[in-house]
């Protein structure tokens, strides 16, 4: 795949998507389109104009950027079904909320389309984390009834791009089989307190069921800084950050 | 000139038919004139500087330095550019968090882009936050299918927008996403989301009693999917007339624009550039007075597409 974003300019000539459009007279006009398609790459030079433009706002940035926050045994990186990246945010959201919220949350659930960039191995900068999570989305605690916990699961168990803490899925033929939230197994009558980004709490994500759950209360904190506080807790007790596959979504044949 | 070009062309369009059933073909480093250009990209999501150097699939790629090097220099080769964006202008990197998105308006009117529409990103800090920024946007908005009437960005946008290129009339409409479910509510307000389908078809028709010689769509309707969803795809096939979509929302990679042909013969182009500035797209347009000849071999062309 890379090879593909890596080659040279290319012409393509479209002949046979001609656009033929009459004239006053009675020939006609044609316009032929030709493709080129460019990758930009260290071949190119900075335009100055540009350049000076964008200088006096990304000294600005870095300097709030470029601030060590903590630092990462390994690589944390997305993907289906669990991923580090995954558990990792989903735990600190989950931890950090607690701090905000005096009441008891069961369980955090954060969508792999929300991580939108790795953690990388070593020291980690509050840059790496507005890469991670540029959203401006803000903590919801939400009180989920059965059929909208069993909603998240099967989504989770559908879909396989959700990252859950505090909880275990056992998933076959994508349906879950076996769910168990804070160390129990899931249970009918009664309800689930779920600590989650306000985009997914109002139905994006594909968790239209979430529209429908109490709102226990609208924390005004961003996600993103749930996690940079997590980090700086970590590090401030020498911690560095870790996540490891521990089969919080067991996919069984 | 036009005696090369046009052995040329028949020449490329012998070889098509028989290379290919796209009836594209493909050659390396082709320099022609050029009677239109139009350049483009979309889901520049903030990325200014490029992807940094982290080991990661985009590496050192893109940066809005570069390009605007690269379209002065293309500018400095072909008399008549159109600059157009798909959409998703903003978020990504901590320039938009920390500015806004005033950079990112900034420079791309800088580098003098003709035309943007609206992705479904531009509204992440609300009616309220694109409102603010528009100040820093010296080029027009142009979205047909989103009616902003009862929020406060009523009649800041453009439905369409005629572009006189040399000779050249060229309409340009612009298709959003339906919102619902990708943004949050309280971040669109009251803006009503419209069919696309019906809307392109209205453009068309208007467009063309405008007697636009060429019918650009941007697009960040996402360029196809599993399910019934309306798709850059879809929407060629459900509307003729469209000569050409620049598409968005999917950040898919096109390493050519796909083609879809109508029963009436009418061919939409669509393309779309992967995402965050790693590529520019550049279609250049001839315009020829087709002889007989020429006329009957794209009727050819047409018949075995």
């Amino acid at each position: 795949m890379k090879q593909l974003y890596l080659f040279k300019p290319l012409a393509i000539i479209l002949l046979p998507a001609l656009v033929l459009f009459a004239c006053k007279t009675s020939s006609r006009t044609v316009l032929v389109p030709e493709y080129q398609l460019f990758t930009i790459d260290e071949s190119y030079a900075n335009d100055s104009l540009t350049e000076t433009a964008i200088v006096p706002y990304r000294e600005q940035l870095e300097q709030a950027m470029d601030i060590v926050i903590g630092h990462s045994t390994k690589r944390l990186t997305e993907k289906e079904v669990e991923s580090l990246l995954g558990n990792f945010v989903a735990d600190a959201i989950l931890e950090q909320s607690r701090l905000h919220y005096s009441g008891t949350i069961h369980l955090s659930v954060i969508n792999n389309g929300g991580l939108r960039a790795p953690i990388p191995e070593g020291p980690v900068k509050i840059s790496n984390i507005y890469e991670l999570m540029p959203f401006e989305n803000i903590l919801y605690i939400l009180e989920l009834n059965t059929d909208q916990t069993r909603a998240l699961f099967d989504l989770l168990a559908r879909d396989k791009r959700l990252a859950v803490a505090n909880s275990v899925v056992i998933v076959q033929d994508s349906k879950p089989t076996k769910i168990f939230i804070d160390g129990g197994p899931f249970k009918e009558d009664r309800s689930y307190v779920l600590a989650v980004s306000d985009y997914l709490a109002s139905g994006g994500g594909g968790m239209e069921f979430l529209k429908e759950a109490k709102v226990l209360e609208k924390v005004n904190i961003k996600i993103r800084d749930l996690i940079v506080d997590q980090i700086k807790l970590l590090e401030s007790k020498g911690i560095q950050l870790d996540a490891e596959i521990e089969g919080r979504v067991k996919l069984v044949p | 000139m036009i005696d090369q070009r046009r052995k040329f062309i028949k020449r490329t369009i012998a070889g098509s038919i028989g290379l290919n059933l796209l009836g594209i073909t493909t050659f390396g480093d082709i320099k022609q004139s050029s009677d239109l250009t139009i350049l483009h990209t979309n889901d520049m999501h903030s990325r200014i500087d490029p992807f940094p150097d982290d080991g990661g699939k985009y590496a050192g790629l893109g940066g809005m330095s570069r390009r605007a090097q690269l379209i002065t220099e293309i500018r400095s080769q072909v008399d008549q550019v159109l600059l157009l964006d798909a959409g998703d202008i903003f978020q990504g990197t901590p320039y938009f968090n920390l500015f806004g998105g005033a950079l990112e308006f900034k420079l791309m009117s800088q580098i003098k882009y003709d035309a943007a529409t609206l992705g479904n990103h531009d509204f992440d800090n609300g009616i309220g936050g694109l409102q603010e920024q528009l100040p820093h946007a010296k080029f027009p908005f142009i979205i047909s299918n989103y009616d902003f009437s009862r929020t406060s960005l009523s009649g800041q946008f453009d439905p369409y927008r005629v572009f006189q290129k040399g000779s050249i009339r060229v309409g340009v409409f612009g298709l959003g996403i339906e919102l619902t479910g990708l943004v949050a509510e309280q971040l669109y307000g009251k803006t009503r989301y419209i069919d696309p389908v019906s809307v392109a078809k209205e453009m068309v028709q208007q467009l063309k009693s405008l007697d636009c010689q060429l019918i650009v769509c941007i697009s960040h309707l996402g360029y196809q999917y599993q399910s019934e969803k309306i798709s850059d795809r879809k929407l060629a096939e459900d509307v003729s007339g469209i000569d050409l979509i620049i598409g968005g929302h999917t950040h898919t990679f096109l390493p050519e624009p796909q083609k879809i042909t109508h029963l009436d013969g009418h061919s939409t182009l669509i393309n779309q550039v992967g995402f965050g500035g790693i590529h520019l797209g550049r279609i250049d347009y001839q315009l020829t007075v087709g002889s007989a000849n020429l006329t009957q071999s794209s009727k050819t062309v047409k018949v075995n597409n």
